[in-house]
C-alpha cells in the first residue's frame, strides 16, 4: 500500500487522527479533523498543536501529549473526565447550531526503534453513545421517582385503607375475601379470621343478584361500578350501602361499605311523622269542623223554632249546640296537649306512685260511675321509679279515666286494679278492668290518632291512647294491650332509672 | 221498597247530627220512622234484627266514624247483606282525595251528598211523595 492510500483510508474514518512529531508539531491529520474543526492540514502543517488549540493549554490532553512524549506513556481519556476538548463541531441538522463532539481520545506515543518520534491522537466521537447514557441515566432517575411515589402511594393507601370509616373488602373473582379493613369488620360485627377467606356472598348476600356469575368466578361485565343497599344479617338490624367497583377486568373487587342504619331510621321516622301529620290534618279538618257545622245548623233550627214558639225544640237545639261546643272544646285542649308533649323538656325525678295514684282518683270522682268501681292497688316496685312526672301522671289519669269511662254499665262488679313490679331493669305498671274491652277488629287501631272505640258509651277526642303510646316513646318505654279476653289491660314499661336521653324525632 | 210507613236509618256518631237529620226529615214527613246508629257495627246488628220485610228506604251514612267506619259497612253490608234495594247516602264534612270514587264503586251508593244537609237535599230523597 502506498502512503498516499494510507491517508486516503484515515481521511475516509469516522474519527479523528491527528500525528505529531516528537516536538509536538502537528504532522499530519485527517480529513474528519479538517472538516471538524474548521482548519485546512495545509495551513498548520509543521506547527505545535497548542498554538493551532490554544484552549487545550494545560489541559489533560496537553498533559497526556506530553506524557507520551516524553515517557512514552500511552493514555485513554474518557469523555466523562475531560473538561476540555478539543474545538471540533459537528453540523447535525440545517436549522439547528454545530454542536460540539464529544470526545473520548486515546494518546499513544510513536516509538521507533526505541526511541520516542512523537504520538498518535486518536478522537473518537461519543456524541451518540453520551447521549444515550444520559437518556438512560434520565429514565432511571424518573423510573426511581416512579417507584417512590408508588412506595409512597401504597404506604398512604394502607394508611386510608386502615383509618378509613368506611368499610372495605376486596375479594377475588371466585369471590374469596382477601382483605378487609377495622371499619367492615365492626360493621359486620366479626373478627379478622371470620371474615378472611370467607366467600363474599356469606357477607352481603344481595351480590349475586349484581354480579353476573359465570363458572362460580364473578365479573362485572360492562358496567365499572355499582351501588345497592341491603339490610346485613346480623342481631342488630344493620342496614348498609355498599358500592363495588373493580380496578381492571381480571383484578380483585373493592367493595365499599358505609353503615346507613341510622340514616335508614331517621328516614322511616321522617316518613312516619309525615303520614302521621297528613293524617292529623285529615282528621282534624273532619273533627273541628263537624260539631261547629252542627251547631250552625242548630242554631238556625232554633231561631226558626223560636219565632213559631216550639220552645221545647228550642231547648233540644241548645242542648245539642251545648254539647257539640263542649267536644269541640275537649278535642282542641286534647290537640293542645298533644303538641305540649311533643314540645316539652322535662328532668327525670323520683315519682311518689302511690301519691300520683291518689291524685289519679282525685281528679276522677266527678265522673259518671266512679262510686261503683272497686279500686285494686297493688305496687309491688322494690325500687324507686325515677321518671319524667308529668308525662306518667298523663298515663295514668288516662288509663285510669278509660276504665271509669268504659266500665260495663250492666255490671255490678266493676273493678279497677292497678299493678306494679321491677322486671330487670324496667318499671312495669299495669292497669286493668273488667269493662267493654276493645272489639277484636278494632285492636289493631288502639294507639292510633283519633280512635274511638264505644262512641255513643262516653265522648273522647280519640287522641287519648295515642297520647299516652307518644308519651311511653318519650319516656323510652312502650305501652301495649293485653288481651284477656274480657275487660281491657294495658301495660306500661319503661325503664326504672333512665341512663341516657331517648325518644323519637318528634320529641 | 215496601208501602207502609217509609223508614230511614241514619248512622252517624255525632248525637246533633242525629238530631239535625232527624228534625228534616221530619220536617217533611212527620210519619217517616227515623232509626239511628251510632257506627256501622251498630248500624249492621239494626238492619239484621229488622229483617227483609221491615227493611228501610235507605240508609244514610256517615264516612268518618270511630269503632266501624263509613267504608267498613259498606263493606260488610255488600258482602254479608241480603236485604237489597237499600238506597245508601254518603254524608261527608269533608270529601278528600279518593273518597267519592271509593264510595261510588259499591253498586248500592245511589249518590253522596254533603253536609250539612239541607230540607231541600231531603225533599231529593223521596221522589214523589210531595
Amino acid at each position: 500500500m502506498r502512503p498516499q492510500d494510507s491517508i486516503m483510508v484515515l481521511d475516509l474514518v469516522d474519527s479523528g487522527v491527528i500525528m505529531l512529531d516528537k516536538q509536538g508539531h502537528i504532522a499530519f491529520w485527517n480529513q474528519f479533523i479538517s472538516q471538524s474543526s474548521h482548519i485546512d492540514f495545509k495551513i498548520i502543517e509543521g506547527k505545535p498543536l497548542l498554538d493551532v488549540f490554544p484552549s487545550l493549554v494545560n489541559s489533560r490532553i496537553h498533559k497526556a501529549v506530553d506524557k507520551a512524549i516524553d515517557l512514552n506513556f500511552p493514555s485513554i481519556l474518557s469523555y466523562k473526565l475531560l473538561k476540555t476538548q478539543f474545538p471540533l463541531y459537528k453540523k447535525s441538522l440545517a436549522t439547528k447550531p454545530p454542536y460540539l463532539i464529544i470526545q473520548s481520545i486515546i494518546i499513544k506515543p510513536i516509538i521507533e526503534n526505541n526511541e520516542n518520534n512523537g504520538c498518535i491522537i486518536y478522537i473518537n466521537d461519543v456524541s451518540a453513545a453520551s447521549k444515550r447514557e444520559e437518556d438512560l441515566n434520565h429514565q432511571s432517575a424518573k423510573l426511581k421517582a416512579a417507584l417512590k411515589k408508588y412506595e409512597d402511594a401504597q404506604s398512604q393507601f394502607e394508611e386510608v385503607f386502615e383509618s378509613a370509616h368506611t368499610g372495605i373488602v376486596v375479594f377475588d373473582k371466585f369471590g374469596k375475601i382477601g382483605r378487609s379493613n377495622e371499619a367492615a369488620l365492626s360493621i359486620f360485627s366479626l373478627s379478622y379470621e371470620e371474615v378472611i377467606d370467607k366467600k363474599i356472598n356469606e357477607l352481603l348476600p344481595n351480590i349475586d343478584r349484581y354480579l353476573s356469575q359465570d363458572l362460580s368466578s364473578y365479573s362485572l361485565e360492562y358496567v365499572k361500578e355499582f351501588n345497592f343497599e341491603q339490610a346485613i344479617p346480623c342481631e342488630n338490624d344493620k342496614h348498609v350501602f355498599v358500592s363495588i367497583s373493580q380496578i381492571d377486568e381480571e383484578g380483585d373487587f373493592f367493595v365499599y361499605i358505609n353503615d346507613v342504619t341510622e340514616e335508614k331510621l331517621v328516614e322511616k321516622r321522617l316518613l312516619n311523622a309525615n303520614a302521621e301529620l297528613e293524617e292529623f290534618a285529615y282528621r282534624t279538618s273532619h273533627d273541628l269542623r263537624s260539631p261547629l257545622v252542627s251547631t250552625i245548623s242548630l242554631l238556625a233550627i232554633a231561631k226558626e223554632s223560636l219565632e213559631k214558639q216550639e220552645y221545647k225544640t228550642v231547648m233540644e237545639c241548645f242542648e245539642h249546640s251545648d254539647k257539640s261546643l263542649r267536644k269541640l272544646e275537649l278535642l282542641i285542649r286534647d290537640i293542645l296537649k298533644l303538641t305540649e308533649s311533643k314540645n316539652c323538656e322535662e328532668p327525670h325525678e323520683e315519682i311518689d306512685l302511690e301519691g300520683m295514684i291518689k291524685e289519679s282518683f282525685d281528679s276522677v270522682d266527678k265522673l259518671e260511675g266512679f262510686e261503683d268501681i272497686d279500686c285494686r292497688i297493688d305496687l309491688k316496685h322494690s325500687s324507686p321509679l325515677i321518671s319524667k312526672r308529668t308525662r306518667v301522671n298523663m298515663i295514668l289519669e288516662n288509663l285510669i279515666s278509660n276504665s271509669i269511662k268504659y266500665r260495663n254499665p250492666e255490671s255490678k262488679n266493676s273493678y279497677i286494679a292497678i299493678e306494679s313490679h321491677i322486671d330487670g331493669s324496667d318499671f312495669v305498671l299495669s292497669v286493668s278492668d273488667n269493662g267493654l274491652g276493645i272489639p277484636d277488629d278494632q285492636k289493631d287501631k288502639l294507639f292510633k290518632m283519633f280512635n274511638r272505640f264505644h262512641p255513643n258509651v262516653s265522648f273522647g277526642s280519640g287522641l287519648g291512647l295515642y297520647l299516652m303510646k307518644k308519651s311511653a316513646e318519650v319516656l323510652g318505654g312502650d305501652i301495649c294491650y293485653v288481651d284477656q279476653g274480657q275487660g281491657a289491660m294495658f301495660k306500661l314499661t319503661i325503664p326504672q332509672q333512665q341512663t341516657h336521653q331517648q325518644g323519637g324525632l318528634l320529641h | 221498597m215496601n208501602s207502609q210507613i217509609p223508614q230511614v236509618l241514619v248512622v252517624d256518631d255525632n248525637e246533633a247530627e242525629q238530631y239535625l237529620i232527624e228534625y228534616l226529615i221530619h220536617s217533611h214527613n212527620k210519619d217517616i220512622k227515623v232509626l239511628k246508629a251510632f257506627d256501622g257495627r251498630e248500624a249492621l246488628d239494626t238492619i239484621s234484627t229488622m229483617g227483609q220485610e221491615n227493611s228501610p228506604s235507605f240508609i244514610l251514612l256517615d264516612i268518618n266514624m270511630p269503632g266501624m267506619n263509613g267504608f267498613e259497612f259498606l263493606e260488610h253490608y255488600h258482602r254479608t247483606n241480603n236485604i237489597n234495594s237499600d238506597v245508601i247516602v254518603m254524608l261527608t264534612v269533608s270529601l278528600v282525595g279518593d273518597d267519592y270514587k271509593k264510595c261510588m264503586q259499591y253498586s248500592r251508593v245511589k249518590k253522596t251528598v254533603a253536609k250539612p244537609l239541607s230540607t231541600e237535599t231531603i225533599a231529593t230523597f223521596f221522589p214523589g211523595s210531595e
